[in-house]
């Protein structure tokens, strides 16, 4: 189909024609449409980069391209079929695809998860894990060494690499990555440096957030003890050392082995790259999801194991946390400002630069619509998500909300597409599930409804953090006297700001999700991050930039005028 | 728990100690051995001073010399939360027969199995200090200890203390906030104000004779005055400013008397009254322990020295 299609699309004005066959391969293959278009749509971009086609005249061109398939897209609907519509399709279908039949592309198609996936599972498991040793080690140092109190300038510094957008830093050091093509040894090693960066906020605020159950002066208690023995010694350090260690290192194995975007861009051959190109290129859902379970079970075992610490953890007093001061804590400091020019302001700095010419002959004209689809998308999951942990009270349904989550946006999309598009419902739950019930699925499948809902599970983790969070440093007596005195202000300052802050944040990082949005989003409901991703494969240009820039701006603008008309509703009641 | 000072070695000597900016300044001390209370009011270093005797923080500046074997009861219980409350006993090696004692001793023998998380902060305390006295060392550093147990319950923890240390013949080094506690359990006192020590001494001594009205509120209340005003007040000839402790003043009803009471406030085992002399016009505040009635404002009284 691939090959079909390359060969037609070489030629812009026989894209039509390319498109069809696109289709009639489709239909032949599959019986469905989202793999096909997805591969359809991957193979003429690819076109397009072979043939020169980049910058404006590559962007045109996929963007005829993602019209052509959402036409193509409501040729196929199931329901209310024109004749026009059903003839053409049925003619395509009896045409078949020229020079490669069912049986042999479902061979090659197999054959795109082998031989050396599992090989490339266990590799990353050990690169993950050294990984997030380091990560958690490095960030622990970092934690602990910081002021006892921060203002929000040096919390931005130190949020800053989480908060960047991965889809930036993948575009900014993607050119890097290509002149590592040569050694992948080293190529390795940026892609996991970059990750290694980007965690490293998440085990200090870990550190801060979570301190040791231990007392700096209970420690102390202990050392006190003559005649003890080095091992006895090390047994106690270690038990006193609390779970909340194992829980980042875990935390961050998890998030390092499900990332996508980054190995993407970069061109790092990791399990998900695999796994994900081998979908979209049109391998069964089954297929794909069988190849998702060696993964799968990796990141249940660390779950499992997450949720079993988690059982033991005890909680540490914040007086445990005590800070560093001096040079020792500005050196400390001066080390994460480095870490944050690296993941954060050098991206945001060269995009910039680099969409300067681009800005005035793209703007926002042609990313609009795919920015409103995100940002609809991360305002649906965000509140859902938020909502739902308004009424679930019970811990234990709280945990089974935030645990799907944990697998990652490639294993979850995947087990959604399963679910909407071949009938397992009716396998799992037998006689009891209806027929029809699974073209309802079906249909649903077409709305933006799955992805949000995946998007809201994937952001469960973290709103449940944050809601913790939130709750254990609610000021219950002061916001009492607040609501007493009825004073706006104060109830802003108490318990509306960092709600906003919290439900920004769950905003943004929905906003930038790639890999599920790649999976589940409906054809003609591209998001911002997917456009951005596929278009940014193909070099850097400043319409790529400007187009960057302004889909980044956008979530930052909202936030920033939600505070700002919270803030002025404060201040008409300034007691 | 009074006695003859021990000729020993002193425990620490301390020489221009200092601490941060103002956390100690110049501390220059010898601490013998016996018990020692660390009196101060909140921020006057007492928890630093420990915290130096202990080596939990290092001196920026000063010479320090101190024994290498003690245990050490900080302010905040530094409880190990992994561990249960017979398991805290046990880690420091104390022999299983005084385990059983101490956790009775404090009352934590039905909570021998849980963990500090589980426990009151008056629990937590307790456990605290008992953990220190199974520690197998001769010197002991407690940081108001027994901080949040109940009052009526303190003195017979505080026997505890006392009779663990008498028995094995110990030193113990504790800083409070009560005069009561240091004067009923030390022999020897440390006055510390804004990180700097006052005044340092055997505590009959400093209570009975302070060198000043500022080392004389250390251990309580008392009555500071001047040549000037023994004479007016109590007719008393003396030499140089000192001190009259509540217990040594008496404020008697009087049916004639230059002396009348403005105000009288009744503070437990003591009475503050303020008295006005009305030839001299001039008035002033007395600590006095009451033996009769409530004073009535407007009544005259007679003011004199106690001679028991």
């Amino acid at each position: 189909m691939i090959r079909a299609a390359e060969q037609y699309a070489s030629v812009p004005e026989q894209l039509f024609g390319a498109l069809e066959q696109a289709i009639r391969a489709m239909k032949q293959l599959f019986g469905k449409t989202e793999q096909a278009f997805s591969a359809v749509e991957q193979s003429f971009s690819r076109v397009g980069a072979q043939s020169g086609t980049t910058g404006e005249s590559g962007f045109t061109l996929g963007w005829s391209l993602r019209r052509c398939v959402a036409e193509g897209r409501r040729w196929t609907g199931r329901s209310g079929l024109s004749d026009k519509a059903r003839r053409s399709l049925e003619h395509c279908c009896e045409a078949g695809l020229p020079g490669e039949s069912d049986h042999a592309w479902k061979a090659r198609a197999a054959l795109m998860l082998n031989p050396d996936y599992h090989t490339q599972i266990f590799f990353d498991v050990a690169r993950c894990l050294l990984l997030s040793g380091i990560v958690t080690l490095l960030g622990g140092w970092i934690g602990s060494r910081l002021p006892r109190t921060l203002d929000w300038r040096q919390w931005a510094i130190i949020l800053a690499p989480l908060c960047t957008p991965t889809l930036l830093v993948s575009y900014t050091y993607a050119s890097l990555g290509l002149h590592l093509s040569g050694a992948p040894w080293l190529l390795n090693l940026l892609y996991s440096t970059l990750v290694a960066l980007k965690l490293i906020p998440i085990a200090v605020l870990a550190r801060r957030l979570f301190p040791p159950p231990i007392s700096a002066e209970a420690r102390y208690c202990a050392s006190l003890l003559p005649g003890r023995s080095l091992s006895s010694r090390l047994a106690f350090h270690t038990q006193a050392l609390g779970v909340a260690p194992w829980m980042t290192t875990g935390l961050v194995f998890l998030l390092a082995f499900a990332d996508f975007e980054l190995a993407s861009l970069l061109s790092v051959k990791t399990w998900s790259v695999i796994l994900f190109d081998a979908h979209v290129r049109g391998l069964h859902i089954w297929e794909s999801l069988r190849g998702a379970f060696a993964p799968l079970y990796v990141e249940l075992a660390v779950v499992v194991a997450l949720v079993l610490l988690g059982r033991r953890a005890v909680p540490g007093s914040p007086a445990n946390f005590t800070g560093g001061s001096g040079s020792g804590s500005r050196w400390t400091f001066f080390v994460m400002a480095l870490i944050s020019i690296l993941t954060s302001a050098w991206p945001i700095i060269r995009t910039v630069g680099q969409s300067i010419p681009g800005w005035t002959a793209v703007g926002l004209r042609y990313g609009m619509s795919e920015i409103m689809t995100s940002t609809a998308v991360a305002v649906g999951s965000t509140f859902a998500i938020w909502i739902a942990f308004d009424f679930i009270n019970r811990r234990t349904t709280r945990l089974v909300l935030a645990l799907p989550g944990l697998l990652g946006a490639l294993v979850l999309s995947l087990l959604f597409v399963a679910l909407l598009n071949t009938g397992a419902p009716g396998f799992v739950f037998g006689k009891v599930w209806r027929k029809e019930w699974d073209d309802q699925l079906r249909i649903l499948a077409d709305s933006p409804l799955p992805l949000i809902f995946a998007e809201a599970l994937l952001l469960a983790p973290v709103a449940l953090l944050l809601k913790s969070m939130l709750k254990m440093r609610r000021p219950a007596e002061a916001l009492h006297l607040a609501r007493m005195a009825g004073s706006r202000r104060l109830l802003w300052e108490l318990a509306l700001q960092p709600s906003v802050a919290a439900i920004g944040l769950l905003f943004f990082l929905s906003y930038f999700e790639f890999t599920a949005a790649s999976i589940l989003a409906p054809v003609d409901m591209t998001p911002a991050c997917v456009r951005l991703h596929n278009l940014a494969h193909y070099g850097q240009t400043s319409a790529l930039s400007a187009m960057m820039l302004s889909a980044m701006l956008v979530p930052f603008l909202l936030l920033a005028l939600t505070l700002g008309a919270a803030r002025l509703y404060a201040r008409q009641d300034a007691r | 728990m009074h006695g003859k000072m021990p000729a020993d070695p002193p425990l620490w000597t301390l020489g221009n100690v200092n601490l941060g900016h103002t956390r100690l300044r110049d501390v220059s001390l010898t601490i013998p051995r016996g018990v020692t209370a660390v009196l101060g009011w909140s921020g006057a270093g007492k928890t630093s001073l420990l915290n130096v005797l202990v080596g939990f923080e290092k001196p920026d500046r000063g010479i320090l010399d101190g024994p290498h074997m003690f245990y050490w009861s900080p302010q905040g219980d530094g409880l190990w939360p992994h561990a249960t409350v017979r398991e805290h006993l046990e880690i420091v090696r104390c022999p299983v027969a005084r385990i059983d004692d101490l956790l009775a001793g404090f009352d934590l023998s039905e909570r021998s199995s849980v963990r500090p998380a589980e426990l009151s902060e008056g629990e937590r305390s307790r456990l605290s200090v008992a953990r220190a006295l199974a520690a197998p060392v001769q010197v002991l550093v407690m940081d108001e200890p027994l901080s949040h147990v109940d009052p009526g319950r303190l003195g017979r923890y505080w026997s505890v203390i006392r009779g663990v240390i008498e028995a094995d013949g110990r030193s113990l080094v504790f800083s409070t906030h009560s005069p009561e506690a240091a004067m009923s359990q030390a022999q020897f006192v440390i006055c510390l104000r804004e990180g700097r020590v006052i005044h340092s001494g055997p505590i009959a001594e400093v209570y009975s004779n302070p060198s000043n009205a500022e080392v004389m509120e250390c251990l309580g209340p008392g009555n500071w005055l001047t040549s000037q005003e023994a004479e007016l007040w109590l007719d008393e000839i003396i030499d140089a400013p000192r001190c009259y402790r509540p217990e040594q003043i008496s404020v008697e009803p009087a049916h004639i008397s230059h002396v009348v009471v403005r105000e009288s406030r009744f503070l437990g085992s003591i009475a503050e009254v303020e008295l006005r002399h009305v030839n001299a016009a001039v008035a002033r505040k007395f600590f006095h322990r009451p033996s009769g009635p409530h004073l009535q404002p407007g009544s005259p009284v007679s003011l004199r020295l106690r001679t028991e």
